[in-house]
């Protein structure tokens, strides 16, 4: 399949096949029906597939490095704000319970924050990446610590144990992400700055 | 970093924090248990009247109690945890109930959310662990399907499976007024203030 589509679309085709896999009403159900699936497999995916558009879009983009000088922090703000409201425990309840509140969860995590966010990574310097990757190690240790302690059910459509399973499982991803940015500080070989480049390449850009 | 990048960030800040404020009725709603208590205190709803069987296979609903105020709870005769609390703490309320002279105005029931299961000989047993029921104390069972869903969605209880057999569910004190509306849902250590609330409604 997809062999005679134009370039565009087939490049499009890896986001729209994670969206199909998370977001297909049967399937959907399954992947929410666990709060670690719905909240580590998921909403990551989804987010994912959002940044694997953002190379496709961001070739289409008029490509004046002036006009997009300053937009790649707010784009990536844009990202996190997204995902950050997914994450609060009403919202995350209320895509279980509401077919249309999931629908708006789906839609907006691909682009509002996946393609924001992989927008946004393309036009930030070396500084404001690694920025982001605290940011996102940061976030994951207060979540991670939050859903470990929390005694009671943070959401009214998953267990305690659950909970505990997701917060221990929350705090392995900062540290596996921690890690992995330490050691491309650490033994990463030494490399012209940021504006005297090529861009590197990011999760999406296939060519 | 530039001014562009600035300003642009300010402006996503104050959107965000509007969104974060919209989203958790002005910070104060983070889970949505917390939003379902803030969304019935200020916007009482009523529940459906659906028919509910009692204790002694005797037809009755939440409309039969219209000009008392009913405090209810949701639970299943097969639960050992959450619903054992629940039922101590309405037993508590009956004798303040019965000792106070108040059995004409307040009622007691417990709805159970499992109907396949729970036939009149099983909520007469469940009501024995709580010293039985009687004129205050009512407990019941919708007809499963429709009847049961609506009367769940009605006051937003989610029941979960727990994985062992039995369920969790949101568990709390439901306070409906003399009109048959939901007016407030509270905690099972809060019942003092749900009985000084049924006391003001009349």
């Amino acid at each position: 399949m997809g062999w005679n589509l134009p370039p565009d679309i087939r490049h499009l085709m890896p986001a729209i096949a994670l969206v199909l896999i998370m977001a297909t009403p049967p399937l959907a159900s399954w992947w929410e029906s666990s709060m670690v699936r719905h909240m580590l497999v998921q909403i990551p995916a989804l987010v994912a597939a959002g940044v694997l558009l953002s190379g496709p879009v961001a070739r289409r983009l008029p490509e004046p490095p002036e006009r997009h000088s300053g937009t790649g922090a707010p784009l990536v703000l844009i990202g996190f704000v997204t995902l950050g409201f997914w994450m609060l425990p009403r919202w995350l309840d209320a895509a279980v319970n509401h077919p249309g509140t999931d629908v708006a969860k789906i839609v907006s995590l691909v682009l509002v924050s996946g393609l924001p966010l992989g927008l946004g990574w393309r036009r930030l310097g070396s500084v404001g990446r690694a920025f982001v990757v605290v940011q996102l190690v940061s976030m994951l240790l207060v979540l991670g610590v939050l859903y470990l302690t929390f005694p009671d059910r943070l959401c009214n459509n998953y267990l305690v144990s659950e909970q505990t399973v997701l917060g221990r499982l929350t705090l392995l991803l900062a540290a596996a992400i921690g890690l992995w940015g330490a050691g491309r500080v650490l033994f990463a070989a030494p490399r012209a700055p940021a504006n005297e480049r090529p861009q590197a390449p990011v999760p999406g850009d296939d060519d | 970093m530039s001014r562009k990048a600035i300003a642009g960030l300010a402006v996503v800040a104050a959107a965000g924090a509007g969104l974060f404020w919209w989203g958790t009725d002005g910070f104060t709603a983070f889970t949505a248990e917390t939003a379902r208590r803030n969304a019935v205190m200020l916007d009482p709803r009523p529940l459906p009247r659906v028919v509910l069987e009692d204790q002694q296979g005797r037809t009755t609903s939440l409309g039969n109690y219209a000009g008392k105020v009913v405090l209810a709870e949701f639970a299943y005769t097969r639960c050992l945890t959450i619903c054992s609390a629940l039922g101590a703490t309405f037993e508590q309320l009956r004798t303040v109930i019965a000792d106070e002279g108040l059995g004409n105005r307040i009622a007691l029931v417990t709805l159970s959310f499992d109907p396949e299961h729970d036939g009149p000989a099983q909520l007469e047993a469940y009501a024995n662990r709580f010293g039985g029921a009687d004129a205050i104390w009512t407990f019941a069972r919708p007809r499963p399907g429709p009847d049961t869903r609506a009367l769940l969605k009605a006051a937003d209880v989610i029941v979960i499976p727990d994985g062992a057999g039995g369920f969790v569910h949101n568990a709390a004190i439901l306070v409906i007024d003399a009109r048959g509306r939901l007016i407030r849902i509270l905690d099972v250590e809060d019942w003092q203030e749900a009985l000084a609330l049924a006391l003001r409604q009349l």
